[in-house]
C-alpha cells in the first residue's frame, strides 16, 4: 500500500492519470447515481418514502415494473429457445452458407433500436402490409405485449446466440464421442451430456436478454402502446410530469435489479461453467451432413433469418413510399425532409458522434490498461465504478444526469458535453471488457521491455500497448461510434433545442404517426453506420501490417458485437 | 560504456496480497557486485531471484532497504532512467516490430541520430549474427534467434548493468550451452557488469565469477563457484548445489583448521578454514560429495551395495552404510574395479573434498 502510493508519486504522468480517470468516473457515474439515490428519498427537500411507496403502491408505477418483468420473462424465454435453436443447429450441423449468418448476430448490435419495431408497425400495425393487404383486417393492433414481444425477441436473440454458439463451440466433441461410443442414441446423448454442459450459457443467455428487456426504452416508446414499462415510465415521470422523486424510486429499483441480475451473471452462473479452456483446439467436431433432421433444421434457421431479414429491409423500403397501406407510390419526400428541416439532427449526431469516439475508445483502453496493469491505491474503487457501468441501464443514466447536472457546481445539461459524456459512458463497457481480455493475452514484460530501454509510461503505452491491443481499439472506436449514432435511452433526457438527435427526432415522428420519414431517418442512420464502419474497418487493416495478435482478422464490428455480450 | 558496481543494501521486499496478507519474498539481502563482475542468483522457485532482479531495474519497489549503483542510491530513478537493461525470460521482444526496430529501440528513444544508431547496431548485429533476419517480425524467428534479438536489443544500450533473468530457460540444451557461451563472451568482452538469474546450477557454474545462492527471500551464501560447491556455509546450499550425502554428528574435537566429527558408525577427520567457528559437542553434519567416496575390498568402513548402475563414463553406487544411504559416483570404471548389486565394500572419504556445515 505505502509503496504503491510512493509508486504513483514517482510517475506524476502516472497520477495525473489515475486522478484524471478517477475524477471522470466519479463525476460521470459515480456522483449522478449518488443523485438518483438521494433524491429518492427526497421530496421538496425533506426526507420521505414517498417515491418508493409510489413504486409499490399498486398504481401506474407498479404496473409498469410487473409490466417489464412479465415481458422480460417472456422474451428471454423465447430468445433463448430460439438463439440454442441456432447455435445448435450452427455448432453440429452443416449448413451451407453459414458467414452469411453471422451477419445476422450482428446486426441488432449496430441498427438504431427501433428498426425491428418500425417494420412490425409496417407490416402488422393498422394498413400494415400483412395485417391489411394480405389478410384485410382493419384496424389491426400491433402496439402493446404481443408487439413487444415479437419486436424484442426478434432484437435479442442474438445477443443469446452469441453466447450459446460460443459455448457450443467450447464444449468438446470428446465428451460427445464418449458417449456415443458407450451406445447412447443421439438424444439420449443431448439429453444427457450436450443439454447439461450447456446450462450455465443457456442461463447467461437468459439473463444477458432479461436485463436488456427490462432496460429497453426504444421499443415500449415505439410499439409498447398501452403496454407501459418501466424505463418508458421513468422517462415520463421524469419528462412528462416532472416528478422526479417518483422517477428516482423507479429508477433506483431497475438499477437494482439490473445490477443483481448482472452479478449472478457474473459471479454465480459464469462461476458454475463446466467448460474447460485448454487453448489448444480440440479436434474437430463431425458435422451432420446429411438426412431429414439435419434438412429440417436447416429449413427453421433459413425461415427465421429470412423473417429477420425481412424486418431489417422493410424500413429502407418504407423511407421510399409515400404513405403506407394508404398510397404506395414511390417518393422522396420523407428524404427531403429528413434533408431540410430534419438536418439539423443528423449533423448534430453526427458530430458529437465524432467526438464522443476517440474519446470513449481511447478513454476505455486507457481505463482496461490501468486495470490490468498498474497498482495504485484506489484501484479498487475505479475497477468497481467501471464494473458498476456495465449494469446501468441507459435510462437511468438518462435521468441521473438531470439530476446531477441541473444545477451548480457542474450544471452542463443543454451542453454538448453531457450528450457526449453520456455517449461515453454507455458505450464505455463494451470497450473496457475488449481492452481487459485483449491486455490479459499480453505478456507484461514487454510493457517492461520497453520502460527498461527508456520509454516514459505515455512512450509505452502509445508505441507499445495501443498498436498491440488495435484490434479492440478499433472494436472500441466502432462500438463507441455506432451505440453514440443510434443512442436513444440515455439522450432522450438531455437532448434541447441546443443539440437534437436522430433517434429523437424518429421518436417524434413515430409519436406523431409519419412513418416514412422515421423510416427514411433509420435508413440514413444505418448507411452513415456502414460507411463508418467500412472507414474504421479500413483504418484496422491499413495499421494492422504483417503481424497478426488473436482476432484481428475479424472486422471492428464483429468484435465489438461478441465483446457486447458477456461470455 | 562505464560499467558499474551494483550494491544492496538489506533490500527486502513484502507483497501484500488481495485478503491483506503479507509474504516476505525478498528478505534483508545485502550484496555487493563489482564492476565487470558476472554474478549469478541462483536457487529454487520461488526464492525471490526475479524480485530482486526487478528490484535493480526498477519494477518493483522496495519495502525496506536501499539499492546504489555506483556511489548513486537509484530510489528515486523511476525503471525507464535507470542505466541497466534487462534480458527477459519471455524474450519481451515488440511484436509488432520488426528485428531491427526491436533492436533500435531503445537508441531512438535516446534520440541518436540515424547514422549512429546504424553505426551502433551494426557491429552488434554482428555478433549476433542477425543480418540476415533484420526485416523479420519476431514470430517468423527460431527461439535461438529471438533470444539473440532480446540480448542484442540489451547490448547495444551499452548499459552500465545488465540484468538477465532465465533468458535461456526456453531453449533446448544444445542451444543453451551455445548461447551462454556467448553471453559470457560479450559480457567479458565489453566488461559490463552483469546479473544473471538461474535455478539451472550448470549454467550458474559456467558463467559466474560469483554465485549467490538464494533460499525463501534470503541469501544463503555468496562466492566463486569452486567456493560454493566446495565450501557450502549450510546444509542447504551443499543439498542445492551438485548432490551431497550427510553423515550428522556432533563435534568431538576442534583444532585451528580441522574437526573431528564424531558420528553413530565413526569419527569422521576433516579440513576446515572455518573451525573456530564450530563448538565442541555441536550438531553438525559433514557433507560428502558421491564422488568424494571411495570403494574398495579392504577397509575399515563396512558397507554394502544396494544397487549399482553402469552410465558410461561414471558408475553409480546406491550404498548402505550402516543403516545410512549414500550415493556415490566412480568416474572411469573401465579402468577401475567395479562392484555389483549385494556386493560388500569397503568406505574410504577423500578428506580434502569432505566439509563440515551445521546441522
Ligand atoms: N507481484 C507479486 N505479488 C505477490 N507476490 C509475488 C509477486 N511477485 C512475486 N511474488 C511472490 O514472491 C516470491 C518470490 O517470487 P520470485 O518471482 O522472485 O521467485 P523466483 O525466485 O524468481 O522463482 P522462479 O525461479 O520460479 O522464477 C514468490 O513466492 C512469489 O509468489
Ligand atoms: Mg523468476
Amino acid at each position: 500500500m505505502k509503496e504503491n502510493i510512493r509508486n504513483l508519486f514517482k510517475q506524476p504522468l502516472l497520477l495525473l492519470l489515475v486522478v484524471l480517470v478517477m475524477l471522470t468516473l466519479i463525476i460521470f457515474i459515480a456522483y449522478p447515481m449518488f443523485q438518483i439515490f438521494l433524491s429518492s428519498f427526497l421530496s421538496n427537500g425533506e426526507f420521505d418514502w414517498q417515491g418508493y411507496q409510489r413504486v409499490f403502491a399498486g398504481g401506474q408505477l407498479t404496473s409498469a415494473l410487473t409490466n417489464s418483468l412479465v415481458l422480460a420473462i417472456i422474451v428471454s424465454i423465447l430468445s433463448t429457445a430460439i438463439a440454442y435453436f441456432f447455435a445448435y443447429t450452427f455448432a453440429y450441423i452443416d449448413v451451407p452458407f453459414k458467414k452469411l449468418f453471422n451477419g445476422i448476430a450482428i446486426l441488432p448490435v449496430i441498427s438504431p433500436p427501433f428498426v425491428i419495431a418500425l417494420s412490425a408497425i409496417l407490416l402488422f400495425g393498422r394498413g400494415g402490409f400483412i395485417s391489411e393487404t394480405l389478410l384485410g383486417i382493419e384496424n389491426a393492433n400491433i402496439y402493446g405485449l404481443h408487439g413487444l414481444i415479437l419486436v424484442q425477441t426478434l432484437t435479442y436473440f442474438p445477443v443469446a446466440f452469441l453466447v450459446l454458439a460460443g459455448l457450443l463451440r467450447s464444449i468438446s466433441p470428446a465428451l460427445e464421442e464418449a458417449s456415443d461410443n458407450l451406445g447412447s442414441t443421439k438424444w439420449q446423448t443431448f439429453k444427457k451430456v450436450t443439454l447439461p454442459l450447456s446450462v450455465p450459457g443457456i442461463g447467461n443467455a437468459f439473463l444477458l436478454v432479461f436485463i436488456q428487456s427490462m432496460a429497453d426504452f426504444g421499443n415500449p416508446m415505439t410499439i409498447g402502446g398501452d403496454y407501459n414499462t418501466v424505463a418508458r415510465e421513468i422517462y415520463m415521470q421524469a419528462v412528462g410530469s416532472y416528478n422526479m422523486q417518483a422517477g428516482a424510486a423507479l429508477a433506483m429499483v431497475l438499477l437494482t435489479v439490473t445490477v443483481i441480475l448482472y452479478a449472478v451473471q457474473k459471479f454465480w452462473v459464469g462461476k458454475k461453467s463446466y467448460v474447460t479452456v485448454t487453448g489448444k483446439p480440440t479436434s474437430a467436431r463431425k458435422m451432420v451432413s446429411t438426412g431429414v433432421f439435419r434438412r429440417i433444421m436447416i429449413g427453421i434457421c433459413y425461415g427465421l433469418s429470412a423473417t429477420v431479414i425481412l424486418f431489417y429491409i422493410l424500413v429502407p423500403i418504407g423511407s421510399f413510399i409515400q404513405l403506407w397501406g394508404v398510397n404506395y407510390s414511390f417518393t422522396l419526400d420523407h428524404y427531403s425532409y429528413v434533408f431540410s428541416i430534419g438536418q439539423k439532427a443528423v449533423l448534430d449526431t453526427l458530430q458529437l458522434s465524432i467526438i464522443a469516439t476517440p474519446i470513449g475508445g481511447l478513454f476505455a483502453m486507457i481505463l482496461a490498461f490501468l486495470i490490468v496493469r498498474k497498482r495504485f491505491a484506489g484501484k479498487k474503487l475505479m475497477e468497481g465504478i467501471s464494473m458498476l457501468s456495465i449494469a446501468i441501464p441507459g435510462t437511468v443514466i438518462g435521468i441521473s444526469y438531470i439530476l446531477a447536472f441541473n444545477q451548480a457546481p457542474l450544471a452542463i445539461t443543454g451542453t454538448a458535453l453531457i450528450i457526449i459524456a453520456a455517449f461515453i459512458v454507455r458505450a464505455m463497457p463494451v470497450g473496457i471488457r475488449s481492452g481487459i481480455t485483449s491486455l490479459q493475452q499480453i505478456d507484461p514484460s514487454i510493457e517492461e521491455a520497453a520502460t527498461n530501454l527508456g520509454a516514459s509510461g505515455s512512450k509505452t503505452f502509445f508505441s507499445i500497448v495501443l498498436p498491440l491491443i488495435r484490434p479492440a481499439f478499433f472494436s472500441s472506436l466502432v462500438y463507441t461510434f455506432v451505440k453514440s449514432m443510434t443512442a436513444m435511452s440515455a439522450v432522450i433526457f438531455l437532448v434541447s433545442a441546443r443539440y437534437n438527435l436522430i433517434t429523437a427526432s424518429i421518436l417524434a415522428q413515430v409519436e406523431s404517426g409519419r412513418i416514412g420519414v422515421a423510416s427514411a431517418y433509420c435508413t440514413l442512420l444505418i448507411i452513415l453506420m456502414i460507411i463508418a464502419m467500412l472507414i474504421l474497418n479500413g483504418l484496422t487493416a491499413l495499421f494492422t501490417g504483417k503481424w497478426k495478435l488473436g482476432k484481428d482478422k475479424q472486422t471492428g464490428a464483429e468484435i465489438a458485437s461478441k465483446d457486447s455480450v458477456t461470455t | 560504456m562505464s560499467a558499474k558496481s551494483v550494491k544492496l543494501e538489506n533490500v527486502t521486499k513484502q507483497f501484500t496480497d488481495d485478503e491483506g496478507k503479507t509474504m516476505t519474498a525478498v528478505n534483508d539481502v545485502s550484496l555487493h557486485i563489482e564492476k565487470g563482475e558476472f554474478a549469478t542468483l541462483l536457487g529454487p522457485s520461488g526464492c525471490g531471484k526475479t524480485t530482486t532482479l526487478r528490484m535493480i531495474a526498477g519494477f518493483e519497489e522496495l519495502s525496506n532497504g536501499a539499492i546504489m549503483f555506483g556511489e548513486d542510491n537509484v530510489q528515486n530513478i523511476p525503471a525507464n532512467k535507470r542505466d541497466c537493461t534487462m534480458v527477459f525470460q519471455s524474450y519481451a521482444l515488440f511484436p509488432h516490430m520488426s528485428v531491427y526496430d526491436n533492436i533500435c529501440y531503445g537508441l531512438k528513444l535516446k534520440k541518436l541520430s540515424k547514422s549512429d544508431i546504424e553505426k551502433r547496431v551494426t557491429p552488434i548485429m554482428d555478433i549476433m549474427n542477425l543480418h540476415v533476419n533484420k526485416n523479420r517480425m519476431p514470430n517468423q524467428l527460431s527461439g535461438g534467434q529471438q533470444q539473440r534479438v532480446a540480448l542484442a536489443r540489451a547490448l547495444v544500450m551499452e548499459p552500465g548493468v545488465l540484468l538477465f533473468d532465465e533468458p535461456l530457460s526456453n531453449l533446448d540444451a544444445k542451444l543453451r550451452i551455445t548461447m551462454r557461451d556467448e553471453i559470457r563472451r560479450i559480457q567479458k568482452e565489453l566488461g559490463i557488469t552483469a546479473i544473471y538469474v538461474t535455478h539451472d546450477q550448470s549454467e550458474a557454474m559456467s558463467l559466474s565469477d560469483r554465485i549467490v545462492v538464494m533460499n525463501e527471500g534470503r541469501i544463503e551464501q555468496a562466492g566463486p563457484p569452486m567456493e560454493v560447491y566446495q565450501k557450502p556455509k549450510t546444509k542447504f546450499v551443499s543439498d542445492f548445489i551438485g548432490t551431497a550425502n550427510f553423515l550428522d554428528g556432533v563435534v568431538d574435537k576442534k583444532e585451528s583448521d580441522r574437526l573431528f566429527v564424531k558420528t553413530t558408525q565413526t569419527t569422521i577427520e576433516v579440513q576446515q578454514e572455518d573451525a573456530d567457528k564450530f563448538d565442541e559437542g555441536q550438531s553438525v553434519s559433514v557433507v560428502v560429495r558421491p564422488e568424494a567416496i571411495n570403494l574398495s575390498k579392504e577397509g575399515t568402513e563396512p558397507a554394502k551395495v544396494v544397487k549399482s548402475v553402469f552410465m558410461g563414463q561414471i558408475q553409480e553406487y546406491e550404498l548402505d552404510f550402516n543403516g545410512i544411504h549414500l550415493h556415490a559416483v566412480v568416474a572411469d570404471p573401465g579402468g577401475k574395479e567395479v562392484y555389483y548389486d549385494g556386493d560388500d565394500v569397503h568406505l574410504t572419504f577423500s578428506q580434502r573434498s569432505l566439509h563440515v556445515v551445521p546441522a
